[in-house]
């Protein structure tokens, strides 16, 4: 009786390992058999790694080459009608364009984007946004909230914080101190929800210059050192040195001469170190102010020797205003 | 009674479904495989005619605009002991070839790999069929160029030795100059004897030419000097072209002979790298494609260049 028991518990036992191994079996067969991924076209590959490369050679700072590569996406995106593809490299070689000073060809191609059709709104909402840096370049204040509140109303995102930043830039540009702040702390809640750490860093270094040009020293002073940290976390150089000037300037304001030499001496080796001809430039600039302010004419004609230098080296198009 | 095991019970239905489901599961792996080789892919075949198959392999690359579009399928002889050589070629680029047409071997590359580049047709011309054949273009191959090469430095060698030759026209013009410059200083050794005679009335005159016996003097010494200080350079730079003539002439003939050894090995060592570049592509194609691993990869898309709130 017992040996039938223990025959059938057996049974049961296989019976069970055999219903498992069916169940993994035609589990991954049903997976395997499952619709395809689809694939992308070779072209479209080919257009994406142009992209990449164009990603890559920009962050570099190589921005020769990064056009480059990005007229050839957008080449490829153009000839297979591929909306998005062309919209998004059309913006990326307006952003390349305006870091090279060249506002009108940058105009011209993010209007290029808004007359593409089937595009996203995430896409319309950021080619918005260029369009307002560049308005806020050539200084029209009115125009720069337009386009903002344009991007705003297209699609909010984790990108918000970034529009608000520009807001305060441009109030304060205005002299609207309050609602500067007002924007300035928005968008740096936003940004530190959205983890938008440049962004966090652009907020704060806003919030610094509102202090500063309140005349609130210690505030202000925190704020570019907060800044300064992200800055370095980051690894970009052209905002260490732009975060060490607006420190140079503080301590300038309240007198520190000393203070101020050691800052803009940081952020022109900063500058200079990184590539940064118009970082130097302003970096030596300053020093030159101070070294003449301090009524040390020697180091002020020395400093002023090394600006004409840089000059040389600057790009053609860098000094286009 | 007939004792029966129970784990017996119903083997041959088991047995059956497990045979079957095997059975799916390999016809369906070679469907799969066959799609992702392309074997359902339709293709025909066009034909192209050359004197010499050298260089020419079955399964070389066919390539439009830089696009894989086929391979060669076959050579043979055709009855005037021309190579035949026949394209397969996909269906969907059909289009693109046009009776105007050409085929060509080239490389990718100076020691890449060897391709049947086949060029775009005009619109205006009627689509290529199946079984038609097209014209064949011969390119310059590196030996033909390396041959183009070799009169221009044999050229170059002959101005050299021209330049160099003591009895050629140049070294006879400085030797000339020389022996300028040794009479200038007889003359002037005359002209002081003559100053020496003459009356001391005319003493002012002959300061005067005095003066100019010395502008004379230092003029041929540096004509003296300059010949000799311009055949002293010269010689040295004219040994330095005529070794380098040589030299440039040897390694020319390394090169092509370097070239012609290893031409051979080249396209095949490409082909073999090709080909398991291919299967590790095709594998890890059909590795994305496999559930669940194509769960966890992320497509490639267009990145976007964030414009900065602070620049």
């Amino acid at each position: 009786m017992s040996k039938t028991r223990q025959q059938n518990t057996e049974h049961r036992t296989q019976t069970l390992f055999v219903c498992i191994l069916c169940s993994v079996f035609c589990a991954l067969f049903i997976g395997c058999g499952g619709p395809a991924v689809p694939t992308l076209s070779s072209i479209r590959t080919k257009a994406i790694e142009y992209n990449q490369n164009g990603m890559e050679a920009a962050e570099k700072g190589d921005y020769e080459k990064a056009l480059g590569y990005y007229m050839e996406a957008l080449k490829i995106n153009q000839s297979i009608e591929h909306s998005e593809g062309t919209a998004i490299n059309l913006i990326n070689i307006a952003v390349i364009y305006q870091k090279k000073n060249n506002i009108s060809k940058a105009h011209e191609l993010i209007d290029m984007v808004f007359s593409i059709p089937d595009i996203s709104d995430n896409i319309k909402s950021e080619a918005a946004f260029e369009k307002a840096r560049l308005y806020l370049k050539e200084k029209d204040f009115s125009k720069t909230k337009e386009w903002i509140n344009r991007s705003l109303s297209l699609n909010k995102g984790i990108r918000e914080g970034s529009r608000w930043n520009l807001m305060g830039r441009t109030v304060l540009m205005e002299g609207k101190y309050d609602e500067a702040i007002a924007a300035a702390n928005f968008a740096l809640k936003l940004n530190r929800e959205n983890k938008q750490r440049i962004e966090e860093a652009n907020s704060l270094r806003l919030m610094a210059e509102i202090n500063a040009q309140k005349g609130y020293y210690g505030e202000s002073r925190e704020f570019y050192m907060n800044a300064l940290e992200i800055d370095k976390e980051s690894g970009d150089g052209k905002k260490i040195s732009m975060t060490l000037r607006g420190l140079g300037e503080l301590a300038l304001k309240h007198g520190h001469l000393q203070d101020a030499v050691n800052f803009y001496m940081r952020a022109y080796n900063v500058s200079s170190h990184a590539d940064d001809i118009e970082g130097a430039l302003k970096a030596i600039e300053s020093l030159a102010d101070v070294y003449k302010k301090s009524g040390d004419e020697k180091n002020a004609e020395e400093i002023l020797k090394k600006k004409t230098d840089l000059e040389r080296q600057r790009p053609a198009e860098a000094g286009k205003k | 009674m007939k004792e029966v095991d129970p784990r017996f019970i119903n083997l041959k239905k088991k047995v059956g479904l497990f045979f079957s489901v095997a059975l799916i599961g390999i016809i369906t792996a070679l469907i799969f495989l066959g799609i992702e080789r392309g074997t359902f892919i339709p293709k025909y075949r066009i034909y192209f005619i050359v004197k010499k198959g050298t260089g020419l392999f079955e399964g070389m690359p066919v390539k439009l605009s830089g696009f894989k579009i086929g391979k060669i399928e076959a050579l043979s002889l055709d009855e005037n002991a021309r190579v035949k050589v026949s394209l397969l070629v996909n269906k969907k680029y059909q289009k693109w070839i046009r009776q105007d047409s050409k085929a060509m071997l080239t490389k990718e590359g100076l020691i890449g790999e060897s391709v049947i580049d086949v060029t775009v047709g005009s619109l205006d011309k009627p689509v290529i069929e199946d079984g038609y054949t097209i014209h064949y273009e011969k390119t310059k191959g590196l030996d033909e160029i390396v041959e183009d090469v070799k009169p221009l430095l044999s050229e170059i060698k002959n101005v050299a030795r021209y330049i160099n030759d003591p009895q050629g026209d140049i070294k006879q013009t400085f030797g000339n100059l020389k022996t300028l410059s040794s009479e200038l200083r007889i003359t002037r050794e005359n002209i002081n004897k003559l100053l020496k005679n003459t009356d001391a009335n005319i003493s002012k005159i002959a300061s005067d030419i005095s003066k100019t016996a010395k502008d004379i003097d230092s003029l041929a010494g540096n004509i003296d000097k300059t010949v000799s200080d311009v055949d002293r350079k010269i010689n040295p730079v004219m040994d330095k072209l005529s070794k380098t003539m040589d030299n440039t002439e040897k390694a020319t003939a390394i090169l092509k002979d370097t070239v012609e050894k290893s031409a051979t090995k080249v396209p095949t060592i490409l082909d073999k790298g090709e080909d398991a570049l291919g299967d590790t592509n095709e594998v890890v194609k059909s590795l994305k494609q496999v559930w669940p691993i194509r769960l966890f990869i992320e497509e490639p898309k267009d990145s976007l260049l964030h414009g900065d709130s602070y620049e």
